[in-house]
C-alpha cells in the first residue's frame, strides 16, 4: 500500500466534501499530491486563469500512512523534491475526475458518514484490476459499507509556489521595514510574520524561492506587494449583497481609509455602438478600521499629494465567489489573507484553519489606470483593530463602577474616539449631565487642591468599601499617571470609621444620583434635592 | 348502490394509499397497459416488460369498505382480467386525492366484457364518473418469469429501507450493470452486497449483516436442496431493468429476495405504509408469485401492499467484470486463507460442485455458477475458463 488515510470526525467529512466540490467546479480533473506531511488537493481551470489548492495537514486525518517506497504500479506519479535544507522528500501525485469524486463523496440522504477511507495500493502485491485506482471506503451510520474504486492517472506535480513567493516578498518588504517604522506594529502582525517565516522554512518547495542572502537594499517599485487581512464575513457580505451571481469580475480597491469591493460586468458594444450587453456594477465600501491588517506599498510621486494613494486590482468573480462561499460555510469566524502586487500580477488568497489551508490564485487584469510610479516608496503596515486591543490591554484596573458606567454616554468633549480613555469624573465646574462625581455629602465642598489634581489622578479602588484609609475623596478616573501619595496623606487625619461611613454614603448616593439623572432627563424642570449635582453646599453632618 | 348482479364493485376511501401503490407501476411504462385481475381476494395489477421483468401488485379486499365480486359461475377461483392504461388510472386517482379536506369515496365497478371500467369519485359536493375502455390485447404470459421453487438458491429477507438506499446509491453513481452477491455464513454474519459497474468503475455496497436488518439469508444447493454455507450466490443484472423496482422499494417495509438456478430473481415486497390505520397484520412472504389468483392469504386484516417483481438476470457475463467484482468482495472480515486454484472441467452440474471451489479467495477462481446456469439453459458446450495464475498473491 502506498497510501492510506482515514477521516472519522464528522466535521471533517463535510469539510472534505466541500473542498472536493469546490475544486471540481474549477476543472473536471482534480489533482492530488501526497506528501509525508500533508495531502495537497488542487485544481486549475482550463484557461489557466484560476487555481485553487487545499492542503490538508496530516492531523486532519485520523489515520494517515504514506509509503512511497512501495510503489510498483503507477510510478509516473512518484517524485522527489529537495528543499532548501537539502532534505529530499518523496511525493506521489495523480489526477482523477472531480465530478465523479464529488458524486461519491456526496452526503447520503437519511444517513451520515461514519468514516471515510482513502487508499492507493499500487504496491507489489496489487492485483491488476486495482492498479491505479483510488480505493474509497465509506462506512455509514446505517451500517452500510460502500466501496468505490475510481480510476486515477499518475502525474508529476509541478508546484505553483506563488504562495511562498509572495510570502517571501511580503516578509522582505514589510518585515524588514517594521524595524524602521516608528510606531509599534500590532503584535499579531508580527506573529503573522513569524508564522510565514516558519512556513517558508518548513515548506518542501522552497528551494528556488528563498534566497540565502538578505537583501538590505532599498525597495524598488518592482518589489510592490500589498497585503490585506480581514474577516471572512466581510467578503461574504459582499458576495451576498452585490448580485455576484450575475457579475463577471470583481474589483478591489484599497486605500488608507477605505476598502471598496465592486462587482461589475463590462458592457459589450458592437461596432455601431449598439449595446449588446449592459454594464453593471455594485459595490461595497468599508472603512479600513474594519480590517484586521493591511499593508500597502505606495509609490508616491512628488506632485501627487492630494489623493490618498489606493491600490486597485481586478479579477474574475466566479471562482472567487465559490471559494468564499465554501470557506464561509464553516462556522468559526476566520481571517483571510490576501496578497496582490501590480495589476496583471496574480492575486493570492489564503485561509489557514489549523489543520487545513485553502488557497486561491487568480490572474488579474492589467488594464487598470496605473498611477505613474513616483520616487518615494513607502511600505506601510496598519492594523486598525490594534487600538481596540491596546485599550483593553492597557487598563487592567477594576473599577467598582464598571457596572455603572452608563453605556449611553455620548462622546464627551475630551474623547475623540469612543475607545479612547476619558475621564469619568470631572471638575465641579462642568455639570455635564452624563458625568458622575463623587461627592462627600458629609464633608461639604471638596478642598480646592484636590479638585485641581483629581482629574489627573488615578486611585486604586478595591471592590469593597472597606479599605485602608489613606485617601479621601474617592475620585476615580481613567488617566495615565500613578496615584500620588500626597493625597492619601491628607486623609490620614480622619477617623477610620468615619471614612467607612462616608464611603458607604457616597456609594449609595452615586446610585441615587444616577436614578435622579434619569428622572431629570425626563423631567428637566424638576427641582433638585439635596444631593443632586447642582447643589454646591452640602448640609453639615453631626460629625463635621 | 351495490347491485348484487354486478360483476365487480368495490369502494374505498384510501385513495392516497392506492396512488402510492400504483406509482410503483410507473417505471414499468407509464403509458402502457396494465392488467387488472379481479378475484375474490382483491385486485391485482400486473405488467411484464419484454419477458424480462414483471411486476404484480396486490391490493387486498380489506382495503375496500365494500367489495363485491360476483363471477357468473360462482367459482371461487374465478377471475376477471381487464386491461387499461396505467396513466389513465393513475391520473384520475391521484388528481382526485389532492383535495385533503374532504373525504372522497372511490367506487370501482365493472360489469363485464365490452363494458368500460368505471370509477366513481364522490365527495360531499361533487360526484365524478370516469369510464375507461378496456380491451385485452394479449394473454398474460409468465413463462420464464416464474420462480422455480425446486431450484431456489438464495432466500434472503431484509428491511426495505436498506434495500432502497442501496438502490438509490446505485442510481446516483450512474450504475450500468449490477451484481448481487450473497453469502450465508455459519456464524450468522451473512454477506449481502450490490456491486455496480459504471463509468466510475466498480463500486460495492455492502449491506449491514446485523440480524435486525438482514433478517435471514439462506443459500441452498440447488441439487441437493440443502442449506449450504460460504457459497456465494451471484446474479448479474442490467441496471436499467433492475432499477424498475426502486419505486417499489421506496415504500417497502420488508423485502424478500429469492433467486433460482435459472437466473430468475424474485423480489417480494411488503409495504406497510403509514397512510392507513390498521390492526395486526401478519406478513405472508410466501404469496405465490406464479399464481396471482391463488388465495394464499389467511390473514383477516389488511396485509399492506404486496408487490412481487421478477427479473431475469443477464445471460452473458463478461469474465473480466466478474474478476473485478470478486476482487471487490475481498472484505476485511473474511479470513485470509491462501488462494486455492481448482480447475473446473466441463459438464459439472451444480450439484456436484465441491464446496472448496467457492473458496474465500475468489481472486483465483472463476465464478462458474452463472456460466453453468447459462450453459444449462442454453445447452451449449461449456467453455473451459482457466483461472489466471500469473497475478501475484493478493495476500
Amino acid at each position: 500500500m502506498i497510501f492510506k488515510a482515514n477521516i472519522i470526525k464528522a466535521d471533517n467529512h463535510s469539510v472534505w466534501r466541500r473542498a472536493i466540490q469546490m475544486l471540481s467546479t474549477l476543472h473536471e480533473d482534480i489533482k492530488l499530491t501526497i506528501t509525508n506531511n500533508e495531502l495537497i488537493v488542487w485544481s486549475m481551470n482550463c484557461a489557466d486563469t484560476s487555481m485553487s489548492q487545499i492542503r490538508f495537514k496530516r492531523n486532519f486525518f485520523d489515520e494517515y500512512e504514506f509509503h512511497p517506497e512501495n510503489t510498483v504500479f503507477g510510478e509516473d506519479g512518484l517524485q522527489q523534491v529537495e528543499d532548501r535544507a537539502l532534505v529530499v522528500h518523496k511525493l506521489y501525485s495523480f489526477k482523477t475526475n472531480g465530478k465523479h469524486l464529488s458524486v461519491l463523496f456526496r452526503k447520503p440522504e437519511n444517513d451520515s458518514i461514519k468514516s471515510l477511507g482513502l487508499a492507493i495500493h499500487n504496491g507489489a502485491a496489487c492485483p491488476e484490476s486495482l492498479a491505479n485506482k483510488l480505493q474509497i471506503t465509506i462506512h455509514t451510520e446505517n451500517l452500510m459499507v460502500k466501496e468505490y474504486v475510481p480510476h486515477i492517472v499518475p502525474i508529476k506535480y509541478d508546484p505553483i509556489v506563488i504562495n511562498l513567493r509572495y510570502k517571501k516578498r511580503f516578509l522582505e518588504v514589510y518585515g524588514s521595514s517594521s524595524e524602521t517604522q516608528e510606531e509599534q506594529l500590532d503584535p499579531r502582525l508580527l506573529e503573522i510574520f513569524r508564522k510565514f517565516d516558519r512556513e517558508l522554512s518548513d515548506s518542501y518547495f522552497n528551494n528556488d524561492i528563498v534566497s540565502n542572502t538578505k537583501r538590505s537594499r532599498d525597495l524598488v517599485p518592482e518589489d510592490e506587494i500589498n497585503y490585506l487581512c480581514c474577516s471572512i464575513q466581510l467578503l461574504k457580505n459582499f458576495i451576498d449583497s452585490c448580485n455576484t451571481g450575475a457579475t463577471e469580475e470583481i474589483k478591489l480597491e484599497v486605500s488608507l481609509t477605505k476598502l471598496c469591493l465592486t462587482a461589475f460586468t463590462r458592457g459589450v458594444y458592437n461596432k455601431n455602438n449598439d449595446i449588446l450587453r449592459n454594464a453593471m456594477r455594485a459595490s461595497n465600501t468599508v472603512g479600513t478600521s474594519d480590517l484586521e491588517h493591511y499593508c500597502l506599498f505606495t509609490t508616491t510621486g512628488d506632485d501627487d499629494q492630494r489623493r490618498p494613494p489606493s491600490k486597485v486590482v481586478s479579477f474574475g468573480m466566479k471562482d472567487f465567489r465559490s471559494f468564499i462561499n465554501t470557506v464561509a460555510s464553516w462556522k468559526n469566524d476566520q481571517e483571510i489573507h490576501m496578497w496582490f502586487c501590480r495589476p496583471g500580477d496574480p492575486v493570492f488568497l489564503e485561509l489557514d484553519k489549523g489543520d487545513l489551508c485553502l488557497e486561491l490564485v487568480q490572474v488579474t487584469s492589467s488594464n487598470e489606470n496605473l498611477v505613474p510610479p513616483g520616487n518615494k516608496i513607502k511600505a506601510q503596515a496598519n492594523s486598525p483593530l490594534k487600538d481596540i486591543v491596546s485599550v483593553k490591554l492597557g487598563s487592567p484596573r477594576k473599577s467598582p463602577l464598571k457596572g455603572f458606567t452608563p453605556s449611553k454616554k455620548s462622546a464627551s468633549d475630551e474623547a475623540t474616539s469612543p475607545l479612547k480613555p476619558k475621564t469619568l469624573f470631572v471638575k465641579e465646574k462642568s455639570f455635564d449631565a452624563d458625568q458622575q462625581r463623587w461627592k462627600n455629602p458629609v464633608r461639604g465642598k471638596r478642598p480646592p487642591e484636590s479638585q485641581e489634581e483629581t482629574p489627573k489622578s488615578l486611585h486604586q479602588v478595591p471592590s469593597e468599601p472597606s479599605f485602608k484609609v489613606q485617601r479621601t475623596q474617592t475620585t476615580i478616573e481613567w488617566g495615565q499617571s500613578a496615584p500620588e501619595p500626597a493625597k492619601n496623606a491628607a486623609a490620614s487625619a480622619l477617623d477610620q470609621r468615619d471614612i467607612l461611613k462616608q464611603e458607604k454614603r457616597r456609594f449609595l448616593e452615586n446610585i441615587r444620583n444616577e436614578q435622579e439623572k434619569d428622572i431629570e432627563k425626563n423631567e428637566p424642570t424638576q427641582g433638585v434635592d439635596e444631593f443632586g449635582p447642582t447643589q454646591i453646599d452640602k448640609p453639615k453632618g453631626l460629625f463635621d | 348502490m351495490l347491485d348484487q348482479n354486478i360483476l365487480f364493485s368495490a369502494s374505498t376511501v384510501h385513495l392516497e394509499h392506492i396512488t402510492t401503490a400504483l406509482n410503483c407501476l410507473t417505471p414499468f411504462g407509464l403509458r402502457d397497459d396494465v392488467l387488472i385481475i379481479i378475484d375474490n381476494d382483491g385486485l391485482s395489477f400486473a405488467r411484464e416488460n419484454n419477458h424480462v421483468i414483471s411486476i404484480q401488485l396486490f391490493l387486498s379486499k380489506e382495503l375496500f369498505t365494500s367489495y363485491q365480486y360476483n363471477p357468473p359461475d360462482r367459482d371461487p377461483g374465478a377471475h376477471t382480467k381487464i386491461s387499461v392504461k396505467i396513466n389513465h388510472i393513475l391520473d384520475s386517482i391521484s388528481v382526485v386525492s389532492r383535495d385533503k379536506d374532504d373525504v372522497i369515496e372511490c367506487t370501482l365497478s365493472y360489469v363485464g366484457e365490452g363494458s368500460p371500467f368505471v370509477l366513481i369519485f364522490e365527495d360531499s359536493t361533487v360526484t365524478e364518473k370516469v369510464e375507461y375502455s378496456t380491451y385485452l390485447t394479449k394473454e398474460w404470459d409468465m413463462t420464464g418469469l416464474e420462480l422455480d421453487r425446486g431450484v431456489v438458491e438464495l432466500e434472503c429477507m431484509m428491511k426495505g429501507d436498506i434495500f432502497y438506499s442501496a438502490l438509490q446509491d446505485l442510481k446516483e453513481i450512474g450504475c450500468k450493470e449490477c451484481y448481487i452477491y450473497a453469502k450465508a455464513r455459519s456464524n450468522g454474519k451473512h454477506i449481502f452486497a450490490l456491486i455496480s459497474k459504471s463509468h466510475l468503475g466498480f463500486s460495492k455496497i455492502l449491506l449491514p449483516s446485523e440480524r435486525s436488518i438482514l433478517e435471514k439469508l439462506e443459500t441452498f444447493d440447488s441439487g441437493t436442496h440443502g442449506k449450504v454455507y460460504d457459497k456465494p450466490v451471484t446474479g448479474f443484472f442490467d441496471f436499467a431493468s433492475f432499477d424498475k423496482m426502486r419505486a417499489s422499494a421506496k415504500i417497502a417495509s420488508k423485502v424478500l429476495i429469492r433467486k433460482d438456478a435459472h437466473g430468475l430473481m424474485s423480489v417480494n415486497i411488503l409495504s406497510e405504509t403509514d397512510d392507513i390505520l390498521r390492526g395486526d397484520s401478519k406478513f405472508k412472504p410466501n404469496s405465490s408469485p406464479s399464481n396471482p389468483h391463488s388465495s394464499a392469504y389467511l390473514s383477516r386484516d389488511y396485509p399492506g401492499i404486496v408487490i412481487d417483481i421478477s427479473v431475469l438476470e443477464k445471460a452473458r457475463v463478461d469474465e473480466e467484470d466478474m474478476e473485478e467484482a470478486k476482487l471487490l468482495m475481498q472484505t476485511i472480515d473474511e479470513p485470509k486463507a491462501p488462494p486455492s486454484y481448482q480447475p473446473v472441467s466441463a459438464g459439472i452440474h451444480n450439484g456436484a460442485n465441491p464446496a472448496p471451489q467457492e473458496s474465500i479467495s475468489l481472486l483465483f477462481n472463476e465464478r462458474k455458477r452463472p456460466a453453468e446456469e447459462l450453459e444449462e439453459r442454453l445447452g451449449e458446450d461449456e467453455e473451459y475458463i482457466p483461472a489466471t495464475n500469473d497475478i501475484p498473491l493478493f495476500f
